[in-house]
């Protein structure tokens, strides 16, 4: 990878790319302990429920916080007409592929770290039971690795549409589809990228298993991608 | 002769349009070469094709003797290019987005500073783009282009937008490439007027096809001058060079004829010999005139 690229790409962007997915950590955070408190007083007197409240928040956030930081990054380019520009430096053009999409996967990093320190907080704290930290960190960090065939999808979308509506909507459809499709009874839908973060929690026995089927993936579409990228006409 | 930059069949279609025709570019060394076509004539498209931003349909391309898209790198790494509209993060100030295209290219914040000075906006270099003018967006990505000092720059109709003053201001700044940084210059536009001023050489695209390619000089001399002589009795004048087998035009009390070599024109002065001359301007075709001609086309290119 291109250090240069890397720095350069990281200058480029906008506040809102660094602050929306802290913003969008903590605004998941306020409401996995609303809910928390709730279920808590409510119908149970157990407190690790908030892992399973976080469980079913955590996905949709991961989504919709993709989405949007996406279609930020790449619009920016759009909006500046950049892309001519930073084509014809003399850079192989999938670095340059990379370069923004590690940059994505950095800021979708930033938010997993939000959470997971949020809810160490949380937890010391209110509670003075043990955290069972690797736990958590599993709970979030595998969701977000399980995202990243969908955020190509988006960064594909993104890149190929210059209007933006389009690659927000499909977002927003996939974020409501990735709620549903993990409880469906026919497996075979399991397959689809959008299924994968609900597939990944620790709770479920075979998460390691479709772990390493988004892992896989991602490094397919990655390839795929980065070679319609090399190839691509810009008009 | 070397050429900076050469294409062979240069063709490009999109569906079943062909927008570029077995084009042969030649750029010598050390030109500013004036890519001159009417909207949609194929400019933009065949400069994409040179950038590496397009592929061909058919045909090769060469710069400084590389291959396009072979070796890509090795070409962009001597070019810098302003394409239609000039690209800029509107959220950033004029400075932090040239230094983040030269610490791409490894240079010092120094040429940064150079730069700005050298398109005249080192005034306004910590304002936020999106404030500026467009002329001061066009500067700006003037000296995107250049920062790296290149020794092929491409600007697809630099001055798209600029008042007169501004146009005046890049025109000169292109004609001092040349021996400010050995740079080669290839720009296109729909005027012939601004081409005429600062181009040596000249590539005429219509309809895809490259109809001219040559110097300026030669596109000069196809401009046949036309006498203008003012007389006392022009009736009397109008009708013995009629007579006489000159082709010959009266208005307002002046005559217009046209010559085509100096002992012609030798020839009209003995014939007007007769009738007292008041005055006698001579005058060339203007360029759109020819290419109106040779093109078939009416004013509006
Ligand atoms: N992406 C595209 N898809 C389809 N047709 C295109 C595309 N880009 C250009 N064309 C067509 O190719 C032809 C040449 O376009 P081009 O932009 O190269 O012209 P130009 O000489 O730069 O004109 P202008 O002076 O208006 O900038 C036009 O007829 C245009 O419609
Ligand atoms: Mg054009």
């Amino acid at each position: 990878m291109n250090l240069r690229l890397l720095i350069a790409e990281g200058r480029k962007l906008k506040v809102i790319s660094i602050f929306l997915p802290v913003i969008s950590g903590m605004l998941l955070l306020a409401i996995t302990v609303a809910q928390w408190y709730y279920h808590f007083h409510r119908d149970s007197d157990d407190v690790y429920i908030l892992f399973n409240v976080l469980y079913m928040l955590l996905p949709f956030s991961i989504f919709l916080t993709g989405t949007i930081l996406t279609s930020i990054t790449v619009g920016t380019e759009h909006e500046s007409q950049g892309w001519k520009q930073i084509l014809t430096l003399p850079f192989p053009r999938v670095q340059i592929y990379f370069a923004k999409f590690i940059w994505l996967l950095i800021l979708m990093l930033i938010q997993g770290m939000v959470i997971c320190l949020g809810i160490i907080l949380i937890w010391t704290l209110l509670t003075s039971l043990p955290l069972p930290l690797s736990f958590l960190i599993k709970q979030i960090f595998y969701s977000i690795l399980a995202y990243m065939p969908v955020l190509i999808i988006q960064f594909f979308l993104s890149i190929r549409l210059e209007n933006q509506a389009i690659p927000i909507a499909c977002g927003i459809l996939g974020a409501i589809a990735s709620r549903f499709l993990p409880l469906f009874s026919m497996k075979w839908l399991y397959l689809l990228p959008w299924s994968y973060t609900g597939l990944v929690s620790p709770y479920l026995p075979d998460h390691l298993f479709w772990l390493q089927v988004s892992i896989g993936m991602t490094i397919l579409l990655l390839l795929i991608t980065a070679w319609w990228f090399q190839r691509f006409d810009w008009k | 002769m070397s050429f900076i930059v050469q294409t062979k069949n240069l063709t490009r279609r999109f569906g079943d349009k062909t927008s570029v025709n077995r084009v042969d570019l030649e750029v010598p060394l050390g030109s500013i070469y004036g890519f001159l076509g009417p909207n949609g004539a194929g400019k933009t498209t065949t400069l994409k094709m040179l950038l590496g931003l397009l592929r061909p349909t058919a045909g090769e391309i060469k710069i400084f003797g590389k291959m396009m898209p072979e070796e890509r790198r090795a070409i962009l790494r001597h070019t810098g290019s302003l394409v239609e509209s000039p690209s800029y993060y509107g959220h950033l100030s004029g400075y932090k987005n040239l230094k983040i295209f030269s610490d791409l290219l490894g240079l010092s914040s120094k040429s940064v500073l150079e730069i700005l000075d050298l398109v005249r906006l080192s005034k306004h270099a910590d304002r936020p783009v999106k404030e500026y003018s467009l002329g001061m967006k066009q500067r700006l990505g003037i000296a995107m282009a250049l920062i790296h000092k290149p020794k092929l720059l491409i600007l697809d109709e630099p001055t798209n937008g600029l008042d007169p003053a501004g146009i005046q201001e890049i025109r000169n700044l292109i004609k001092e490439l040349p021996t400010l940084y050995d740079s080669t210059v290839l720009i296109s536009s729909h005027l012939l007027s601004e081409v005429e001023q600062i181009a040596t050489h000249v590539g005429i695209i219509h309809h895809g096809q490259l109809i001219f390619q040559d110097q300026m000089d030669i596109l000069q001399q196809h401009r046949s001058p036309v006498m203008y002589v003012e007389l006392e009795h022009p009736e009397e004048a109008y009708q013995t060079l009629l007579g006489k087998g000159w082709r010959v035009d009266i208005e307002n009390r002046s005559l217009s004829i046209p010559v085509t070599s100096s002992k012609e024109r030798a020839r009209l002065f003995q014939d007007l010999q007769p009738f007292s001359i008041l005055s006698v301007q001579e005058k060339k075709k203007s360029l759109e005139e020819i290419f109106i001609k040779w093109t078939g086309m009416g004013n509006s290119l």
